[in-house]
């Protein structure tokens, strides 16, 4: 890109966030004034805010920040630049030509060691998330593996402090990569990648958090998956994430031993009575049971009794279930609910799921004296009935009666207007209410109740009638603006869950 | 933007060249820095509190700021410390819009950011310039922000040869 340097041009942003040269006109002469006040601020930008700048680049695109001026070369070097490193197939690879394949990406060793010579002090949260080349990401773990063993010798400065300072570990297996639609083949992990994978975790003495996500392992490898991080990490780790350890139901009983524990994320095939009784006397605060699209279809719920007792240990800690089942395939596929848990949130991250009276009724009555959240994300791929009868809104109000707790209701489905201020006044200490507004009818559909005054009813007739007037009233209630959510919106909306990242 | 709840009093800022801006408290507490100030004299005294100065922050800059805080009061504020290890890259096209600014603002709004410590407007101003250096070789990144090169030709060379590892290959 050739720039002439004129004071009677400047560069701008265009709407395709390509920055464009653009002539300025004798009507822009403020900009004119301005620029050469400004002009080269940009390398004295303060140290923090640039961190924070090259910390959402590419290693090659930091390396090129790094060539720009000295300013910006002293930047590169800085811990947050590199606080966190993601593993992807062809990180720090070169290609190489395989006769039956073509030019495949190989781990260039080289560079690597390199790499973490000299960054890999800084790295604190490391994400390796493969998409095919297991062989890269096998290598890669070897040599961090190796580097680690290194620096705590200390002997050779070569490694000092490398992988010191790692307390985030996330890995993540792709196992439906030889997946297409009809035929869904679920591949797990294990063997040698789980043995480095294992040898890795056995040197990350500081993790705070680990995540381990569709490692889909067979059984007894499963029940030692966690040995190495139990002697390295028993007392610091707090926050875990195991989902779909298996394909099978498997618990296992090493979540229950890590004294410090806050949060844990795990399938229901992987949890017990068992495990329940180990974690009520943990320090666990929240407990988020989750199942995707790879978890078995009915796997069993942990029994009354248990729950009972996990509630009596341990009072402080909450539940959250939670089901993401993205693709379409069909299948029967339920939210498993666990009897009388002290569940908070139940939430659905499906286009499919669409409540039923049945469903409804039984989580309102497991749950009602702890429930604060419930809600659909995405947008459905079914149209909810238009009728009153088939709607959902009697169920919701009654949710909104019995649930004293509830403070955070997401609707995706047909409601009227009338239900809406209705849930708004019948949910005291309701204070987020996300609602598609094309899914909202116009309309007061409610018979006149007994109890209701004839102020009231009058004032649920007048508002109800429309948009306008019933966001003007839910916002006087709930105490802030609120407006109904356009579908794009919706569509992009994530439910507000404590601690829950993956 | 007309139903402000009673409990949600103005509250009058003036910028360093001294205009002066009224918002709402819960737009304004966004802003760490000013939430800090408003804790020392307690919210009681909001009502008879004068105007905050704001001596780092010139009038269209604030004015950037507030159409932002405005539009965003109602939403959870993650802390910094989410921001550092935020991986979702999910941008609501309202603030993508918000954001379509030539770079003399886009600079000014960053540095406003820090200095009003309002972690989601200063994550979202800094992404979009990684963005802009995305795809970019050094050269026409100094171009893009009038960069001076600094560099000896030695000096480049040995910088070259010292990262040359995380060039892809």
């Amino acid at each position: 890109m050739e720039v002439a340097q004129s004071h009677k041009a400047g560069w701008k942003i265009n709407q395709d966030e390509e920055a464009c040269y653009i002539e300025i006109d004798a009507d822009d002469t403020e900009d004119e004034a301005d620029e050469s006040v400004i002009k080269s601020r940009w390398d004295s930008l303060p140290d923090l805010l640039l961190e924070q700048i090259f910390s959402y680049l590419t290693i090659s695109e930091r390396y090129y920040c790094s060539l720009v001026c000295s300013q910006w070369y002293r930047v590169f070097y800085l811990k947050n630049v590199w606080r966190n490193f993601s593993v992807v197939d062809d990180t720090l690879c070169r290609q190489k030509f395989n006769f039956y394949s073509g030019w495949q990406p190989v781990l260039d060793c080289l560079r690597a060691q390199t790499c973490l010579t000299r960054i890999g002090r800084y790295i604190k949260g490391i994400s390796i998330l493969p998409t095919y080349n297991f062989n890269n990401i096998s290598q890669f773990m070897t040599l961090l593996t190796f580097n680690i063993q290194q620096s705590r010798r200390g002997s050779d400065p070569t490694y000092f402090e490398v992988g010191q300072r790692i307390t985030n570990f996330k890995y993540l297996f792709p196992c439906n990569m030889a997946s297409d639609q009809q035929d869904l083949k679920i591949y797990g992990t294990g063997g040698q990648l789980l043995k480095t994978l294992k040898a890795l975790l056995f040197e990350l003495k500081k993790l705070k958090s680990l995540k381990l996500i569709d490692l889909m392992l067979e059984r007894y490898e499963a029940k030692h998956l966690l040995d190495e991080v139990l002697e390295s990490c028993n007392m610091v780790l707090q926050h875990l994430v195991l989902i779909n350890v298996t394909s099978t139901h498997c618990p296992i009983m090493h979540v229950g031993l890590f004294f410090n524990l806050k949060v844990l994320i795990i399938s229901p095939q992987n949890l017990d009575d068992d495990c329940l009784q180990l974690l009520s006397s943990t320090s666990l605060q929240h407990l988020h049971i989750y199942q995707n699209s790879y978890s078995p279809s009915s796997p069993t719920a942990c029994s009354v009794k248990a729950w009972k007792s996990f509630r009596q240990e341990n009072p402080k800690a909450k539940v959250h279930l939670r089901i993401e089942r993205l693709s379409l395939a069909a299948g029967t596929f339920d939210l498993t609910l666990q009897p009388f848990a002290p569940v908070y949130s139940v939430t659905f991250k499906s286009p499919k799921e669409q409540i039923t009276a049945e469903k409804l009724i039984t989580i309102v009555d497991m749950y009602k004296y702890t429930l604060s959240t419930f809600g659909h994300e995405m947008l459905p791929t079914f149209d909810s009935p238009k009728a009153f009868d088939e709607r959902i809104d009697s169920l919701l109000i009654l949710m909104a009666r019995q649930c004293p707790n509830l403070t955070s209701l997401t609707i995706r489905e047909s409601v009227s207007t009338s239900t809406l201020l209705l849930l708004a006044k019948t949910a005291i200490n309701l204070n987020v209410l996300n609602v598609r507004k094309k899914c909202v009818i116009v309309k007061m559909d409610w018979p006149r109740n007994n109890d209701w005054s004839e102020e009231f009813f009058q004032w649920l007739q007048i508002s109800s009638r429309s948009y306008e007037s019933t966001e003007k009233e839910i916002s006087q209630i709930l105490c802030c603006r609120w407006t109904m959510l356009s579908d794009e919106s919706f569509e992009n909306l994530e439910i507000n869950l404590p601690y829950f990242v993956l | 933007m007309d139903i402000d709840r009673p409990s949600d009093p103005q509250v009058s800022v003036v910028s360093s060249d001294g205009t002066m801006f009224h918002t709402t408290l819960k737009s304004i507490l966004l802003s760490g820095t000013i939430k800090d100030m408003i804790e020392h004299i307690g919210e009681g005294g909001v009502e008879n509190m004068g105007a905050i100065p704001l001596q780092n922050v010139d009038s269209k800059t604030l004015e950037i700021v507030i159409k932002w805080i405005e539009h965003h009061k109602d939403n959870i504020q993650p802390t910094s410390e989410e921001i550092k290890d935020k991986t979702a890259d999910f941008i609501d096209p309202w603030d993508e819009n918000f954001l379509e600014m030539d770079l003399d603002k886009l600079y000014n709004l960053i540095t406003a950011a820090n200095y009003l410590n309002i972690p989601q407007l200063l994550w979202l101003s800094t992404r979009k310039i990684a963005m802009l250096i995305k795809n970019r070789t050094p050269q026409e990144i100094r171009s893009l922000f009038n960069i001076e090169d600094d560099w000896t030709p030695q000096e480049i060379e040995a910088v070259q040869k010292e990262n040359q590892w995380c060039e892809e290959k």
